[in-house]
């Protein structure tokens, strides 16, 4: 075995560095946000909880202007007037009243790799359902952000963010806790 | 003048497929005529389309579109329409070579009166050949003079029209008005499920589009139809899906796509009873949709075709009013303050001296009662930290609730909401002091 891998063309000497080759985590590309050092990840999804999670993913669109987002959400409550006071403009968002086909407009959303973030605001346990979309962001190498109310304990989410609204003086401020990173 | 002829070899006589591909030919030029009898053949004036293709590029281009509408043909370019026909069906490059029955085409390329027109000819053509006259080449070789009295006038017409390149008045011809495209099934090929069905539509869609494409046009409205077979316990035998587009489309994927996703979800409430022996498509809308020369580098149109596709799509399951994009107005009250469109519209600057927005706001404000400091809905109560306000913002006048002062509260749990007590319910219908009524609209998430 040892005279055979001191052949192989990368010059892996022994059983270990070839483990530790194979192992290589292959890290996800992320785009910078201020918020959060390591970025958030494309062709994943990020799950966002708390208090703020609207205004943490504006944060991350007025950061980034080139993007094209579609926002899904089950039961539509979103102010568009509220991002245009944020400096989101709103020709690149196409929002989607999605009610009970929330995840099929997600990974429709998904398949027609037109958005570089898809957004979706919903309540989930199934982990099928989860699985495609995690499958469908992955192919489209697309930001998929998943707004809930709680944080889900589901493994196809590969972020799990915490935000809190804190108050500095006479400014508001957001605080972000990573509760779970597969990076 | 330069004429494509495109015999058909495989086309049985169906004068009716034969003008659906013409129609698609019209994407080449405006000029088309049609030889429906006999050896059916669809004749196309190119000769002012030299800027626009190559005549090998415009044959290739054809045979393209014959393999995709599932006939088999032969091309040949010349420079009549006679000539063109006459080396596409005896199989020659030159005009030289063609056997001297090619005269009859000359003559009567149309095939009007053939019985009339053609049996002279084809005496003539005997006697030719019994004199070892049996190709164009040497049948121009003879004296002119002596033509008429030895082989006739159709013959000496026939050589005319050889040699000066005749101009023959070409028929009119329009498309039809209707664009329907139908298959009939084997009684043996049951079909009960929707992959099936898609493989078929596809190959409707596909000369559907084509033939749209002739016209430059893009589909805005069509309808789908599964005829089932008629037993006795089948309550509709024949099935009718109506699509009205978001977007005009005129590609056959996208389009494919968006016919799966209603009849995947028609088929699930309302499963097939019969076997399906026909399938049609028909195109019931069209628009104006020029055709445009794409970005050599970019995919522009290519992005906002597939954005067009998802969106139709979209909008075809959920509803046209549920998939959009926001536009601001200029109006003071929230729920008016904005609007939905179906085409992004340039983000316009508004005017940032206004208080913050919250980025939630409810269809419907929800009444909440305030006791102390506490705000409660439904069993559930918050203690406030802290109250900004209040912000008057007035409507029309003629609104139940033209005035309401806004406050943005901020509870000690974390929310932040924004509450509004209704100006009128606050003053009392008779100027004195009436109960205050707050009510829940938006949230700063």
């Amino acid at each position: 075995m040892k005279a055979a891998l001191s052949t192989t063309p990368r010059g892996v000497k022994t059983l270990d560095e070839l483990r530790s080759l194979l192992h290589t985590k292959i890290r996800k590309e992320a785009v910078g946000f201020s918020l959060l050092p390591s970025g958030i990840p494309k062709g994943a999804i990020t799950s966002i909880s708390g208090v703020g999670k609207t205004e943490f993913v504006l944060q991350l669109l007025s950061e980034q202007p080139d993007l094209k987002v579609a926002w899904i959400e089950d039961s539509f409550s979103i102010f568009p007037f509220g991002f245009v006071q944020r400096k989101i403009k709103l020709d690149r968002i196409l929002f989607v009243d999605a009610g009970k086909d929330l995840f099929w407009a997600t990974l429709e959303a998904l398949r027609s790799q037109t958005f570089t973030v898809v957004v979706f605001y919903g309540e989930t346990s199934d982990l099928s359902l989860l699985r495609r979309v995690q499958l469908e962001t992955e192919k489209s190498n697309a930001m998929t952000l998943w707004l809930s109310p709680e944080p889900p304990a589901l493994w196809p989410v590969s972020l799990q963010l915490q935000v809190q609204k804190r108050r500095n003086g006479l400014i508001n401020s957001l605080e972000v806790q990573i509760l779970k990173s597969k990076q | 003048m330069r004429v494509a002829c495109i015999l058909f070899t495989s086309v049985s006589n169906k004068p009716i497929e034969i003008e659906k591909i013409a129609e698609a030919c019209l994407r080449f030029s405006p000029q088309i005529a049609l030889r429906t009898v006999a050896e059916p053949a669809i004749f196309i004036e190119i000769s002012k389309c030299k800027t626009l293709y190559t005549e090998k590029g415009l044959a290739l281009r054809i045979q393209s579109l014959l393999s995709r509408f599932g006939v088999q043909g032969r091309i040949a370019i010349a420079n009549d329409l006679s000539t063109a026909l006459a080396l596409a069906k005896y199989r020659k490059n030159f005009r030289e070579d063609l056997p001297i029955e090619a005269l009859e085409l000359y003559s009567n390329p149309f095939q009007e009166n053939a019985m009339k027109t053609n049996a002279p000819l084809k005496l003539t053509t005997l006697i030719l050949k019994r004199l070892g006259i049996i190709n164009f080449k040497k049948l121009c070789a003879l004296p002119r003079s002596s033509l008429p009295s030895r082989f006739g006038k159709e013959t000496l017409f026939a050589l005319h029209c050889i040699e000066s390149n005749h101009t023959l008045h070409w028929p009119e011809w329009t498309p039809p008005e209707k664009m329907l495209e139908g298959q009939d099934l084997d009684e043996s090929y049951t079909l009960d499920t929707l992959e099936p069905i898609l493989f078929l539509l596809k190959r409707l869609i596909d000369k559907s589009i084509l033939r749209l494409k002739g016209r430059s046009q893009l589909v805005t409205d069509l309808s789908v139809r599964i005829y089932q077979e008629k037993y006795s316990y089948v309550k509709e035998p024949v099935r009718t899906y109506s699509l009205s587009l978001a977007f005009p489309q005129g590609s056959t994927l996208h389009l494919l796509s968006i016919i799966n996703e209603r009849l995947n979800s028609a088929l699930q409430k309302e499963h097939l009873e019969a076997p399906v022996h026909r399938i049609e498509i028909e195109i019931l809308k069209t628009v104006r949709g020029n055709a445009k020369q794409l970005h050599f580098f970019s995919k522009r149109e290519e992005d906002q075709e597939n954005l067009q596709s998802t969106l139709s799509r979209l909008a075809n399951k959920l509803g046209f009013e549920r998939v959009f994009f926001a536009t601001p107005l200029e109006n003071y009250l929230p729920e008016k303050s904005w609007k939905k469109t179906m085409i992004a519209a340039e983000a316009k600057e508004i005017e940032q001296s206004l208080p913050e927005r919250p980025l939630r706001i409810l269809k419907t404000p929800i009444q909440v009662r305030k006791f102390d400091q506490y705000f409660i809905l439904q069993h559930k109560r918050w203690k406030v930290s802290e109250i900004k306000g209040p912000e008057r913002l007035t409507g029309e006048w003629w609104l139940d609730d033209p005035e309401r002062d806004y406050f943005r509260v901020k509870m000690e749990s974390g929310e932040d909401f924004w509450i509004y007590q209704s100006a009128r319910a606050a003053t009392g219908t008779d100027g004195a002091a009436g109960t205050p009524e707050y009510y829940l609209h938006g949230m700063f998430d």
